[in-house]
């Protein structure tokens, strides 16, 4: 056997394990799409069909009908968009600071942040629901704007902390501040505008955080018309509730995952560096 | 001179004040007094039978570490996140190593693998419902038509002869973890790969080492610093997983499938025992000490080599 034949021989293989995984992962996107398009005629019949003549985008009509999806993806939207801004901006304050002054507690400030970073949610949920509950602020949207948004700074400030640290030199600082800049002027006219693209990148990972949480929207809001996108997918067409169809599930469930896989499509690199913010040397 | 330095001093003191307070003070608002609290809520009777709040000392610990209950929850747990664990980490490796060479349509390969990632919790559930549903399950027709199986299995509902660490259900749900987290691993394991230099396997190709020699003793020992973040990670993040595994079984059937944080949502948010449900919440924290500690560690140590840098 020559050198070409076995290298050959090697691709072929790989490409055979490529194709088993990839496979793996993208069945059930495929499956869900099929189920999207088949209306209820053909989905509960057996034997099961995978493809027929019927299929077509009936329940994605249906769906605009039946589920108010679009009312659910625009709370969500609102919500994600303030909790993006506002973690944002304490996170670039912060981070800012952690990266450029030498105090006593910046190790102490870093240590918490990753501490909090590592708690279970579910471990300071009950108390944080108990102060909530006493300020009236379960089933209250700014109940969960401000939840999510102690949950987003830790991560973001890690991952500004970092972009920061290397985003320009430090000469440029020096410069300006010989020029009679005040550290108010450096930071908003320097580093901001010169850190928009970290900055952007973080606001976008948050929202996309948001916009996938489960556990807390399903505690904290239980009132069904103020739902967010996810427990609202979840009450509509979860175990507990027969009887609508897989198929108007299957096409809310498709329309939900777009935004997410246009965000990660944006987001690639951020994917793993925003969840190991400060373990892992980029 | 000396007027002007003042100015610069008292500026810099309120610019340092104005970035760090609001940062301090949402960490305190919003992790610190609440995990407080909630050590301080697990020594209190405060339960929907009654609201009093006085001071019970262990009671709730020892209430809830004498039920048969929490050591199920315990062992099932323990199984769940190491066998998760094993599969993300041996999935995602597979794929980043095939991915990372040369193989045709790399870059839409790429892409298509990081999809069950970025996939919100509501969709998954929606997909693996109908996926392991009894009646309409793909899964079940394909077993059907190659006749491995001869009967529907019900895969979430499967009882057995009776509870073991291992049972079907949770296995199931330890093959949706699997297929969520594997692209995180595979993406990981890809940036450890690309800071492998080339030299080290030309020098070895020279040398003539096999594929197998030079995956043994130069990929696997570069890779150790990402592997070790990505295993103590995942375990982190599964030993607390809460979404699918509620969303796909509640715990069911009867209570096959309940991990730590599925009781604590139970104790807390269905039976409204808040002093128990903070007990068992200082356990959880308790039982990821190490890890988290490890993690930790690990991190500070890297920002301040990348400091020094």
């Amino acid at each position: 056997m020559t050198l070409k034949q076995s290298n050959r021989i090697k691709t072929f293989i790989k490409l055979v394990i490529v194709l088993l995984f990839s496979s793996f992962g993208l069945f059930p996107f495929i499956w869900l799409f099929l189920t999207s398009l088949k209306p209820y005629s053909i989905l509960y019949k057996l034997p099961l069909k995978w493809f027929d003549k019927a299929m077509n985008f009936s329940n994605y009509l249906n769906m605009l009908k039946e589920v108010p999806v679009f009312r659910h993806l625009f709370i969500t939207f609102i919500v994600g968009i303030f909790v993006a801004i506002l973690a944002v901006t304490i996170s670039t304050g912060a981070g800012y600071i952690l990266s450029h002054f030498n105090f006593r507690g910046n190790f102490f400030l870093t240590l918490m942040l990753l501490i909090s970073q590592m708690l279970p949610q579910i471990v300071i949920m009950v108390p944080l629901y108990f102060l909530l509950l006493q300020l009236g602020l379960v089933n209250n949207l700014v109940g969960l704007v401000v939840v999510y948004t102690g949950m987003a700074i830790p991560f973001s400030t890690l991952m500004l902390r970092s972009y920061i640290e290397t985003a320009y030199s430090k000469n440029l600082e020096d410069s300006a501040r010989v020029d009679g800049c005040t550290y108010f002027q450096i930071y908003f006219h320097i580093t901001v505008p010169l850190c928009m693209p970290g900055i952007a990148a973080v606001a976008l990972f948050a929202f996309m955080i948001i916009y996938e949480e489960f556990m807390w929207a399903n505690v904290l809001i239980t009132r069904n018309s103020i739902k967010t996108i996810q427990s609202a997918l979840y009450s509509f067409f979860g175990i507990y509730s027969s009887g609508t169809s897989g198929g108007i599930a299957s096409a809310a469930g498709f329309v939900v995952t777009i935004p997410t896989i246009i965000l990660a499509f944006f987001l690639q690199r951020y994917l793993v560096t925003g969840l190991t913010a400060g373990a892992v040397k980029e | 001179m000396t007027k002007n330095k003042l100015k610069h001093k008292s500026d810099k003191i309120f610019f340092f004040t104005t970035l760090i307070t609001p940062v301090i003070v949402a960490l305190l608002l919003l992790l610190i007094i609440p995990f407080i609290s909630g050590f301080a809520l697990s020594f209190r009777q405060q339960s929907v039978s009654d609201m009093s709040g006085k001071f019970i000392g262990f009671a709730n610990y020892v209430d809830i570490l004498s039920e048969k209950r929490f050591w199920r929850v315990f062992a099932t747990t323990a199984s769940y996140t190491l066998l998760s664990v094993i599969l993300c980490t041996f999935i995602g490796f597979v794929a980043a190593l095939c991915l990372h060479t040369q193989t045709p349509f790399k870059g839409i390969f790429r892409a298509i693998n990081v999809i069950p990632w970025a996939a919100p919790p509501a969709v998954i559930s929606i997909i693996w419902t109908q996926i392991y549903s009894k009646a309409y399950s793909p899964l079940n027709d394909i077993l059907l038509r190659f006749g491995i199986v001869r009967n529907q299995i019900d895969w979430l509902g499967y009882i057995g002869r009776g509870y073991t660490p291992f049972n079907l259900p949770l296995l199931c749900l330890v093959v949706v973890y699997g297929w969520i987290c594997y692209p995180f691993v595979m993406l990981m394991i890809l940036s450890g790969l690309q800071s492998i230099p080339d030299e080290l396997y030309e020098a070895a190709t020279v040398d003539g080492a096999r594929d197998i020699q030079k995956l043994v003793y130069i990929t696997l020992p570069s890779l150790k610093p990402f592997l070790v973040v990505v295993v103590t990670l995942l375990f982190i993040w599964t030993f607390q997983y809460f979404n699918l595994n509620y969303m796909l079984t509640h715990g069911g059937p009867r209570g096959y499938t309940e991990i730590f944080s599925i009781f604590i949502y139970d104790t807390a948010f269905e039976k409204f025992n808040f002093g128990k449900a903070s007990a068992l919440g200082i356990l959880m924290s308790v039982s990821l000490f190490i890890p988290s500690y490890y993690y930790i560690r690990l991190a500070l140590h890297q920002a301040r080599e990348k400091r020094l840098k």
